[in-house]
């Protein structure tokens, strides 16, 4: 079955684009890193974490007792948890734990339900400290994170810095898959960070300078990825994301293939939209590498994900429902077939260069993923074999699909709920 | 002004465009073996063609039936060898971009090569009395003749049952360069594909397996285990 021709342009511009993005990272790596010193905290500046929360009952203690064990002088920390209208038990679980910690000044604000955007402003009109801590209600960090954090805001423009995300205790296959997939983009961002290339802050535990966040309006309310859209926005303003390795945090992922499925689907159409809101940065000389290798990266990973994903799954599964309607036609006669098999291969029907192109992507990828595990000193075999087999060959079609999902979605225009 | 990294993108995309080439050339390179490949076939092809057509002139003019068998058997060889011609060239269609002109030259050869054993076929029958049916089968592209990939897994299929008492010539109806596709075609009257010539009796439109294997079977001068 020949491949039309405008299926081969479209699949080698996939080829070609990744093979470009990931080159051009390569080289990134390959260049010596200028480290800025870290400061020595002279002083102990006052940060407030604030706890967005719905229906975190299960959750939200582990969390708590993640802040009230962290390294940092009490008096100088403020943690304030916003009840977004919960209909569990997580405003008597708060309430408990705060008056059993009473050293801990844990303020519980409690409202209607709103959405994590208002709570986080809700939480950024009410917070006294000089940093302001997003911490997600599924998280928990280290003891020292928030130090280490404190320590890289060396320079006025820096408005964010960021610890190494890791998926809590993975216990199954989707979740081991994560885990691989967290550590290789933290290995990433870490990258993008070189270049200030940084596109977001995810919620657990990134600690932003209150005064920036304030003059720049807040969190965007009516969003579906907020913790984007903020960057995206401090990045338009020429502000300063920086990515750590040093400091942990760990958060829960999604068990199933549907609570994937959800919330990868509101991450990469919340990416899209809000990159395309923020248009003007693409190929645009002001915004150096972030408008020119980060933003086009957002939306053209989507593209990649649907072209590779879709013609795999038409060309590679067509010949096995053709093969199923064929047995059809001849009774299921197998056996005149089989019987008469003749093995016809020849060395020359192979095709090389898509090979080439196969090969050279997996080398990348398994020197990326090698990689990305001394950086975060992890081991490679962690998890087993069997995750690191399926991160690598069978992670990417899951990605896929939820590409082809959203890009039906957007076809269809269908409203996005949280 | 923010710092771009001008050097990096220039560099990646040398080595990009450079992988680019490099996989580009491969693949021209083993387009081109493919070709020399076809071609090889195609002419120690042509010279089992040519010894085989002088074996019936022999039996022809000396009256030796009874060496019949024999050149049979060459005849049957030589059709399989035929075949794998045509899974070569089915594949090399398949991944080819740049070659098409020595492509279709091949399959020309090919074409011209599927007629000449037809004509012989017909003449070993006369000759020798051989109890076989020949079914010329015409298909077209997918928009012409949605039907034609099935069509032709039944055909390969009965192939597969009947094997040496069966002959299949297959033509691209869409292959004009060669003027013998058009006057087949005008011989047995095809306008619609798929289109099938049994024993020079045109049949048009999807033949499912019973009534074509009823078809065919009627053609038969002796009875055969394979048909019903």
């Amino acid at each position: 079955m020949p491949i039309p021709i405008y299926v081969k342009i479209a699949l080698w511009t996939a080829y070609l684009l990744s093979l470009y993005f990931a080159i051009f990272w390569f080289l990134v790596l390959l260049d010596r890193e200028k480290k800025t010193k870290a400061r020595r905290l002279r002083k102990f500046p006052t940060v407030t974490i604030l706890v967005p929360a719905y229906n975190e009952e299960k959750n939200i203690e582990s969390t708590l007792n993640s802040l009230a064990e962290l390294d940092y002088p009490k008096k100088k920390l403020e943690v304030i948890v916003v009840n977004d209208g919960s209909t569990d038990n997580t405003r008597h679980v708060v309430k408990n734990f705060s008056e059993s910690h009473k050293d801990c000044n844990i303020r519980l604000i409690s409202k209607k339900n709103a959405g994590k955007g208002a709570a986080l402003n809700d939480g950024l009109k009410a917070a006294q400290g000089e940093y302001f801590v997003c911490m997600d209600a599924d998280s928990r960090a280290t003891k020292d994170a928030l130090k280490i954090l404190l320590r890289h805001f060396t320079d006025e423009k820096i408005a964010a810095v960021l610890p190494l995300m890791k998926v809590d205790r993975p216990k199954n296959l989707w979740q081991k898959m994560q885990w691989l997939e967290y550590l290789v983009n933290m290995f990433y961002k870490r990258l993008m960070s070189r270049l200030n290339c940084v596109h977001v802050a995810p919620g657990p535990f990134s600690v932003y300078r209150t005064g920036i966040l304030r003059k720049i309006g807040g969190f965007d309310e009516d969003n579906l990825t907020e913790d984007l859209e903020i960057s995206l926005r401090l990045q338009s303003r020429d502000y300063r994301i920086v990515q750590l390795l040093e400091a942990e945090v760990f958060t829960l992922a999604p068990k199933t293939f549907k609570e994937l499925y959800k919330q990868r689907t509101r991450w990469y159409k919340g990416s899209v939209i809000n990159a395309l809101r923020y248009r003007h940065m693409f190929f645009n000389r002001k915004y150096g590498d972030f408008g020119f290798i980060q933003m086009p990266t957002i939306i053209i990973s989507g593209f990649i994900a649907v072209i590779l994903f879709s013609s795999l799954a038409y060309y590679g599964l067509k010949p096995y429902v053709k093969g199923i309607y064929n047995s059809f036609l001849i009774d299921f006669d197998f056996y005149t077939l089989i019987k008469t098999f003749q093995y016809d291969f020849n060395i020359l029907d192979i095709n090389y260069t898509t090979i080439l192109v196969a090969v050279i992507m997996l080398a990348i990828s398994i020197i990326i993923l090698k990689k990305s595990h001394t950086e975060t000193k992890e081991r490679l075999k962690k998890h087993g074999l069997i995750s690191l087999a399926s991160y690598l060959f069978f992670y990417f079609l899951v990605m896929g699909f939820i590409w082809v999902g959203i890009t039906l979605n957007f076809l269809f225009r269908r409203e996005h709920k949280w | 002004m923010r710092t771009l990294s001008r050097d990096k993108y220039i560099i990646a995309g040398i080595i990009t465009l450079g992988i680019f080439l490099l996989g580009l050339f491969l693949g021209l390179a083993i387009e081109g073996k493919r070709v020399n490949y076809i071609e090889s076939l195609s002419r120690e092809q042509n010279l089992a063609f040519s010894s085989l057509q002088l074996q019936y002139a022999f039996i022809d003019q000396l009256s030796q039936e009874k060496n019949c068998i024999a050149v049979q058997k060459t005849f049957e060889d030589n059709i399989n060898n035929l075949e794998s011609t045509r899974i070569r060239l089915e594949n090399f269609d398949r991944d080819a971009t740049l070659n098409k002109a020595e492509l279709d030259i091949l399959k020309n050869e090919y074409i011209l090569a599927q007629i000449r054993y037809w004509l012989l076929a017909e003449r070993t029958k006369k000759l020798c009395g051989t109890d076989i049916v020949t079914v010329l089968y015409f298909f077209s592209d997918e928009k012409e003749c949605p039907d034609c990939e099935e069509q032709a897994f039944v055909l390969t299929y009965l192939k597969k049952k009947f094997k040496d008492k069966l002959l299949i010539f297959s033509f691209d109806s869409k292959f004009e360069a060669e003027p013998m596709v058009a006057i087949l075609k005008k011989t047995y009257n095809v306008k619609s594909y798929p289109a099938l010539v049994i024993e020079g009796k045109l049949a048009s439109g999807f033949y499912e397996k019973d009534s074509l294997l009823k078809e065919i079977c009627g053609r038969y001068s002796e009875k055969t285990e394979d048909c019903p």
